[in-house]
């Protein structure tokens, strides 16, 4: 069997759309998280988060009523979908831990009769989440940066600059996405993204290794088509490859519960711009520093 | 190919050992009915499951330095040794107790009752003996006399009128320990210097939630440094108001045993408070000497309660009280869910992937389907010989390796029609399209286990988790997608002398 047959399409030629459409998305991207800002979880911007969940039903006015005894009636109440289940966050910084501890012991006291399952529960100190924004951050540079190295070292300059250029577009549209679907950031969303990151590399590198190959095989002939050759070779593989991962994730977002819910949607959307990005966007960028500054041929 | 056999071989020796290796797992987590002994050695050998599946708790305790002159360092590390001595009477399964930068410790409970860990781990265990004031009355008058002057309604107890008896002890109501409190400040400079308030634990007498208060002397006798062994026991003395509890036994040991013969010797038919954490668990009557350098602390404990006590005494106090600066707890319940999701939806995902394989590239799909099966194989065996922890993004990383092995594979297979189209033998378009793929596979595998390698370092938690089994998975990986997948393919080829294949 045998789905895409030799495709033969003039991707370059399309570049300016291409660029016309990531800079929208970027641009909005970059609005989002200039204007609105990521919405912290937990883990980054230091607080509580108590999920719960109750034997018999209840509404999220019932949670309100009785945290306002405590005069937490700001704290962010979030009902899970077709559940009895609860997802209280702080929304003050002061003593998380204290704050739990409050909310599980008035929740006891108020819905005696409605037994709680504490299904879990997290505190973090501002002074912690700081570290840990900090760890990350350094850690998501050093990861681009050495793929960066890795691309330079094992294809061209040129490559390794605009694959990494292509994984900053990546991550800046998942990440506007993730703040329009009013998602949180948590640690397990920057494990995410680093698949991603991760994701897209690799198919950077198999359409880089073909441009390699091409390049020794079909000498002479323009830039533009030696790019459009090497996608079409690859484009088989490129979705095939991309329909499996795609295929696996979805099952992971609908079957695989809460927890891993939020991770496999990042997951899709990055895998969605993540292709574009590294097939189209990188080659897009290369040919188009081609055009400028042609390089000398070995 | 004159070494096909030898690959062959090293193909059934890599699937023998996952087998192996994977054997105490399967076995763990399926086998119905497993004696205690064979659980315990299989759990040894086979993979963990992380917090988040497994249920449990993870926290990171800073040592609260405040007013103290010891180095941060110090005290964490002597708070490490007794936050591990009373967890490993606990009897937790494989808790993780590390140290994290200079005043953190890092515990990782599994499966654990969290009120119960955190009370044990959190008391700070400051047990003291001193002597109850023999003046309580005297004081209690000129405060009441103190406090009452310039008082023109002739109000003339404002201290002593929210007190009454309780058992032979002064007691008041819960809902007065406030205004208590600011009346004993109130009164501050006619307490004895020598002297201090203390209060007993909340009790409920008569239906109502009450405290007793004692008058003490501020110095301690004896403090629980001195302690060599408690044990907890159900009641057995007269008193009535015991029967049915559990108290604590302490022994002391030897300079400290001489210490208190002395001072029960000196003090017969005087009270003894028995104070834990500034709070009075019992004072009782001194009525003879006590030379075997034994002790009873009782108190309405319920036999867990005293069992819990008597785990701290014995670990030992610690030396400044801990603060919770970090937890994650994750309920058995949710733990639970999260498990028969995740393996059920990666299963899922999995097989749709292998039925794919199989329509889309018929026989050989067959053959990275093998290797796909092997890849798992391989990577829950290494993550089980490791002592590895599966997490919720853990089957994630698990997910995603198949993905890159089903992606290696696309990558050899669509080369090879592309040489088949070429009019390449098969043998030839086998052996090139494998050659030709390779690059490719090893560069994106590499930089991959990179992106493993910063999020193992950087991470914490599962995401330490999802990136150990990404670098295991990508690793074995590469041996299986291409080493497998060409051994199997040769050997087919070689042997049935194939000359058109179906791919």
């Amino acid at each position: 069997m045998e789905l895409i047959k030799n495709p033969n399409l003039p991707f370059m030629s399309w570049r300016k759309y291409g660029f016309i459409f990531s800079s929208i998305l970027v641009i909005i991207s970059l609005l989002l998280i200039f204007l609105k800002g990521p919405k912290l979880g937990v883990d980054f911007a230091g607080g509580a988060l108590v999920w719960v969940k109750f034997e018999k039903h209840l509404e999220v006015s019932d949670i309100r009523n009785s945290l306002t005894k405590i005069g937490q009636e700001q704290a962010s109440i979030q009902k899970l979908a077709g559940t009895n289940e609860f997802v209280i966050r702080s929304v003050t910084k002061v003593d998380p831990d204290k704050f739990a501890n409050d909310v599980i012991a008035q929740l006891q006291k108020d819905f005696a009769d409605n037994p709680l399952d504490l299904r879990a529960k997290e505190t973090v100190e501002p002074k912690i989440s700081a570290e840990l924004t900090r760890n990350t951050t350094i850690g998501v540079l050093v990861a681009l940066f050495l793929m960066g190295i890795y691309i330079w070292f094992r294809f061209d300059f040129r490559f390794g600059v605009v694959s990494v250029l292509a994984l900053f577009h990546n991550i800046l549209i998942v990440i506007g996405a993730l703040i329009l679907t009013g998602r949180e950031f948590t640690i397990v969303i920057v494990g995410a993204l680093l698949t991603i990151v991760g994701y897209s590399i690799n198919d950077t590198i198999v359409l880089s290794d073909r441009v390699r190959e091409n390049r020794k095989k079909l000498r002479g002939i323009p830039f533009v088509d030696l790019i459009n050759a090497s996608i079409n070779e690859t484009f088989s593989r490129t979705i095939l490859t991309g329909s499996f991962v795609i295929v696996t994730l979805f099952c992971l977002l609908f079957l695989g519960g809460p927890v891993i819910a939020d991770f496999a949607f990042t997951l899709i959307l990055g895998l969605i711009f993540g292709t574009y990005a590294s097939t189209f966007v990188v080659c897009a960028l290369a040919t188009e520093w081609e055009t400028r500054s042609p390089q000398k041929r070995k | 190919m004159r070494n096909i056999g030898l690959r062959m071989a090293i193909v059934i020796i890599l699937l023998a050992a996952g087998l192996y290796t994977l054997y105490p797992t399967l076995r763990l987590y399926t086998a119905k009915e497993l004696s205690k002994e064979e659980e315990n050695s299989l759990m040894k050998r086979a993979i963990h499951l992380g917090l988040d599946l497994k249920g449990g708790m993870h926290l990171v305790l800073e040592v609260d330095t405040t007013g103290l002159k010891e180095k941060p360092a110090d005290l964490r590390d002597r708070a490490l040794e007794i936050v591990k001595n009373r967890i490993d009477e606990f009897g937790v399964f494989e808790p993780t107790i590390e140290k994290q930068g200079s005043s953190r410790i890092l515990v990782q409970l599994p499966g654990v009752d969290r009120e119960r860990a955190l009370n044990i781990i959190r008391k700070v265990a400051h047990l003291e003996f001193k002597l109850v004031s023999d003046k309580t009355q005297d004081v209690l008058k000129s405060i009441d006399k103190y406090l009452s002057k310039g008082d023109t309604m002739g109000f003339e107890e404002p201290f002593s009128s929210y007190l009454f008896g309780v058992e032979g002890d002064l007691g008041f109501d819960v809902r007065d320990e406030d205004s208590l409190k600011i009346l004993i400040a109130q009164a501050q400079e006619i307490i004895p210097k020598e002297l201090q308030f203390y209060f007993g634990p909340k009790e409920t007498y008569q239906g109502k939630e009450v405290k007793r208060l004692y008058l003490l002397k501020k110095e301690p006798e004896l403090s629980g440094e001195t302690i060599r062994d408690a044990q907890h026991r159900p009641y057995q003395g007269s008193e009535l108001q015991y029967t049915g509890a559990w108290m604590v036994e302490i022994e002391f040991k030897r300079e400290a045993a001489r210490l208190f013969a002395s001072i029960t010797g000196k003090n017969v038919g005087k009270r003894l408070a028995i104070v834990l954490d500034d709070v009075v668990q019992s004072a009782p009557y001194i009525r003879e000497r006590i030379p075997q350098g034994k002790a009873v602390i009782t108190g309405n404990f319920k036999a867990e309660e005293a069992r819990d006590l008597a785990i701290i005494l014995r670990a030992g106090a610690l030396p400044a009280p801990l603060k919770i600066a970090e937890e994650r707890s994750v309920g058995p319940s949710l733990g639970k869910d999260s498990i028969t999701k995740g393996i059920r939806a990666s299963l899922i995902g999995s097989l749709f992937v292998v039925i794919f394989m199989l329509v889309y590239y018929s026989l050989t799909g067959l053959v990275a389907n093998f290797a796909l099966v092997l890849n798992v194989i391989l990577l829950v065996g290494a993550l089980s010989a490791f002592g590895g922890t599966l997490t919720m993004p853990g089957i994630a990383g698990i997910a995603l390796t198949i993905a890159m092995s089903v992606d290696a594979n696309i990558l050899i297979f669509e080369r090879i029609r592309e040489e088949l189209r070429l009019g390449k033998t098969v043998r030839t378009a086998i052996s090139q399209g494998f050659s030709r793929a390779w690059l490719a596979i090893f560069d994106s595998n590499v930089t991959t286990i990179i992106t493993g390698i910063v999020l193992y370092i950087f991470g914490t938690g599962p995401i330490r988790g999802f990136a150990l089994t990404l670098i295991i998975g990508l690793i074995a990986n590469l041996i299986c997608a291409v080493f497998v997948t060409k051994t199997v393919l040769d050997y087919f080829t070689h042997r049935f002398e194939v000359t058109k294949l179906r791919i």
